[in-house]
């Protein structure tokens, strides 16, 4: 089943066009991961297909319909959305926050009952935030504040997660627990697009990759598709070898600044 | 450097007044005024105004500050700000008079240090009154009518005070504002009416000189009557306070107010003893 | 503490003001006959403080402590700023500065208008500010606290110009407005309070789970079902109106806007939906006791009730923001 698909997608900030024309379609069970040079409008696009900005053409569809006629409480409960930045002036605790992720079934008046206490309880323990439910967020590290959105979208029990660079403070143990995660998801059906700065964790997920460039997608497809030095040196600028394309995985090294 | 030259000024100034035949003097704020002609006075409150023209005066005054309105005399001379000096200056005065009550004492200064003789009023009482009088006499050259004045002041006073001291004490308000309410505390000399009236001021000292009371003090049992001068300004106020709660009494008239004429009884000046009769006469025919 | 206990002493607070406010407020009655007044046993005069002049009052420093504290904690929540309050946002400056330049200038028969000059000014202002926190992407917190700096720069100059040129029969009367106070409570300035307090009240109350995820940004927010910019304008118009009705029957009284809802976070947590009503009571109970100690302190002389709330208030914020993480 085909959860979120965008047609000519274009938007962006101040008027000039940061994206133009991204057509993408995200199935049930799958992952899709986002590559891109820093401004590639990476970011851009996730907030447009989860719906926080307005495209300036084109349009994305959630199961089929447009995502304007959704109401915005009913799109954040299918699709999860992780930012790359979050305001932490309030001296919110870990539990706190993870139970945010249920506010999307709750609307204004019904307090959580079993079911979203059951949700927020599993999200904790997957991310292995137990122990610091009760600390001030503020009061974390920068890897533990991303396992705490994380934890959050998780909570949600959405049918898509779009996360923005899930992985940029994690440390390798936590990495690995990320990919974990994201298996697990796709497993149980939910449609996975991640924002990625490390090519090969991406490649190693991945059932589809887009490479942007510039606000315009330069490749799209399968990640054996698309392990080819040249393509990912014309992105980059970095020149880039390929390591054990006869034995897997094969990896994809930068070697310095082409 | 400037204060150094400023005493300097004073001396040597002090010391022509003396060849001259007039003795410095020290005002009521303590400051001393070198001795010098008064030819061109400006003055900076309509109290000060009126007692200058009482003295015979008036004719010196070259600019008042926009308050002043008697005598019929003061309506036409041209107005200065009391607030800035500079407009003071610009009016050329040889002699400026100011008063504790509504002058601000960082442009006497400046006044002062621009070599302008100044002399502030601090009238809280009758008796500062009638000692104003005789210092304004002595700085105008016009002792003989100073003295005349001073002594009518001080016998209208003593006459009335005598007359209020055969009515039985009463416990009273000073009312300068009724919305927000408040009163004229121990150290004014409205609170001097009130004493030489044979009346309790009921306002505490250690609020302020004017200070801001609970409007819930106007249904104490406690407290006898009201003094207000009949402020054109203040009668929609007391009018819409005696529809409240607060104004339960003064409705009710178990709490009478007692009118003073207004301009009198706000102005600490020569007719303040019209502002002492009309309030004993008030008691006298409210017993 | 529990939490039940927690709720037990913030009632306990309540009552306690709400005991002293009728029985120990005013200079005119003791508290022995204040109390007769209630076992029916008191002359009519003393009824007559107690329910005609002291309930009144009690009731709006309730009411205009409940608006101060809701509108503190509906605009930190809503900026995702700690600091935001109605002051901040010029909000109360507005109304503050139409009210003195309302009671300087009007003739006297007309000075009843300047509560209504307050809602004015305050709501202009809150438009005022709006436009200016208009850019490009929309609006944003910083923008809207950066013209909320400005607006206040203007309405404080305003209110020092009627300072300087005010009658100095006006003037005392004028200062009073900057210095808040609650004498002139009358149930006609209460049944006008009521729907500025009762009307933004119910709306923060709908919008309580969306302050909650605003305080983690906006966009933060929106990706869990928050439509930003409608429930931003409603928000801030609800603020607004709180600290516009609290400006137009009481003045000017700072404070208690921003520091009861930090307060009740320490005590009670983030939840929004169980904050609002405790920040309400804890506001109302606070400036209800800031009023009796500036009728008691030096009476019959009546202080300024805000210069009470910051002399009490601040201490004691320190002091639990020194402890707090």
């Amino acid at each position: 089943m085909i959860l979120l698909e965008s047609r000519g997608l274009c938007g962006g900030y101040g008027g000039s066009a940061a994206l133009r024309e991204v057509d993408l379609v995200v199935g049930e069970g799958t992952c899709t991961v986002i590559l891109g040079p820093n401004g590639a409008g990476k970011s851009t696009l996730l907030r447009l297909l989860a719906g926080i900005l307005a495209p300036t053409r084109g349009e994305v569809t959630l199961l089929g319909r447009p995502l304007p006629s959704w109401r915005r409480r009913e799109v954040a409960r299918h699709v999860g959305y992780l930012p790359q930045f979050v305001d932490f002036s309030f001296p919110l605790t870990v539990e706190e926050v993870v139970e945010q992720g249920r506010a999307p079934h709750l609307g204004p008046w019904r307090p959580p009952d079993a079911h979203d206490r059951a949700a927020i309880r599993r999200a904790l323990e997957r991310m292995e935030l137990v122990p610091f439910a009760r600390r001030p967020v503020r009061t974390l590290s920068g890897g533990e504040r991303q396992r705490v959105l994380l934890a959050r979208a998780l909570a949600t029990e959405p049918l898509l997660l779009l996360l923005d660079e899930p992985a940029a403070a994690l440390d390798v143990r936590h990495q690995m627990e990320l990919v974990a995660v994201v298996q697990e998801l796709r497993r149980g059906g939910t449609g996975v697009v991640l924002v990625l700065h490390d090519w090969n964790l991406g490649l190693r997920l991945a059932d589809q990759v887009l490479l942007l460039k510039e606000g315009a997608v330069v490749a799209a497809g399968p990640p054996e598709a698309l392990l080819c030095p040249k393509l990912f040196r014309s992105v980059f600028g970095v020149s880039v070898r390929l390591l054990g394309s006869d034995t897997a995985p094969p990896y994809l090294v930068p070697v310095g600044v082409a | 450097m400037a204060v150094g030259r400023c005493a300097i000024a004073l001396l040597v100034a002090a010391q022509a007044g003396t060849l001259a035949g007039f003795e410095p003097v020290l005002d009521q704020v303590g400051a001393l005024i070198a001795a010098g002609p008064s030819a061109r006075i400006v003055t900076l409150a309509p109290d000060v105004t009126e007692l200058v023209f009482a003295l015979g005066a008036g004719d010196r005054v070259v600019a008042v500050a926009p308050h002043c309105d008697f005598p019929a005399a003061v309506v036409s001379r041209p107005r200065v700000h009391p607030g800035d000096p500079e407009s003071v200056l610009a009016a050329a005065p040889d002699l400026v008079i100011a008063s504790t009550a509504g002058n601000d004492p960082v442009v006497v200064q400046r006044l002062r240090s621009a070599a302008v003789r100044v002399a502030t009023l601090d009238i809280t009482s009758c008796t500062r009154l009638v000692e104003a009088c005789r210092l304004l006499g002595a700085l105008l050259e016009r002792v003989p009518e100073a003295d005349t004045l001073a002594t009518t002041i001080a016998q209208r006073c003593a006459a009335a005070a005598q007359r209020a001291g055969r009515l039985p004490p009463r416990t009273a308000l000073y009312v300068v504002w009724w919305e927000p309410l408040i009163v004229a505390a121990p150290g004014t000399f409205h609170d001097d009416l009130l004493r030489l009236a044979g009346l309790v001021n009921r306002a505490p000292s250690g609020g302020g000189r004017y200070p801001r009371l609970d409007p819930e003090t106007l249904l104490d049992p406690a407290l006898d009557l009201v003094v207000a001068p009949d402020e054109r300004e203040s009668r929609p106020l007391f009018a819409k306070l005696l529809t409240r709660p607060a104004g339960l009494r003064l409705a009710r008239g178990s709490l009478p107010v007692l009118w003073l004429p207004a301009d009198p009884a706000s102005r600490p000046g020569p007719r303040l003893p019209v502002a002492l009769e009309a309030l004993v006469a008030a008691r006298e025919a409210n017993p | 503490m529990t939490s039940p206990g927690r709720d037990a002493a913030l009632v306990t607070l309540l009552l306690a003001s709400v005991c002293g406010g009728l029985a120990l407020a005013g200079p005119a009655v003791g508290p022995a006959d204040a109390l007769a007044a209630f076992t029916g046993h008191a002359t009519p005069e003393v009824r007559t403080i107690v329910f005609a002049l002291r309930l009144p009052r009690l009731l709006l420093a309730l009411g205009v402590g409940a608006a101060l504290a809701l509108a503190g904690a509906a605009l930190q929540n809503l900026l995702s700023n700690p600091l935001a309050d109605p002051f901040l946002l010029g909000v109360s400056g507005g109304g503050a500065a139409a009210a003195t330049v309302a009671y300087a200038a009007l003739p006297a028969a007309l000075l009843g208008a300047v509560p209504l000059a307050a809602v004015v000014g305050a709501a202009c202002t809150t438009a005022v500010v709006w436009w200016m926190a208009r850019g490009p992407l929309g609006g944003s917190s910083t923008r809207l606290i950066l013209a909320g700096i400005a607006a206040n720069a203007f309405t404080s100059a305003i209110i020092l110009a009627v300072v300087a040129t005010a009658p100095s029969t006006r003037l005392p009367g004028a200062l009073a407005i900057t210095m808040g106070s609650f004498a002139a409570a009358t149930p006609a300035a209460l049944a006008w309070l009521a729907p500025y307090l009762l009307v933004p009240a119910a709306v923060l109350a709908w919008h309580a789970r969306d302050l909650g995820l605003l305080a983690l940004g906006e966009e933060s927010a929106a990706a869990l079902g928050v439509e930003p910019g409608r429930v931003r304008q409603r928000i801030f118009l609800a603020a607004a109106a709180l600290s516009g009705g609290a400006v137009a029957f009481a003045g000017v009284i700072g404070f208690v806007g921003l520091a009861t809802p930090h307060l009740c976070r320490l005590v009670w947590g983030n939840d929004v939906r169980r904050l609002l009503p405790r920040v309400a009571t804890a506001g109302a109970a606070f400036t209800a006791l800031g009023d009796l100690v500036a009728r008691r302190a030096l009476s019959p002389v009546e202080l300024p009730v805000g210069v009470i709330t910051a002399l009490l208030g601040v201490p004691f914020f320190v002091a639990l923001l020194r402890r707090s993480p």
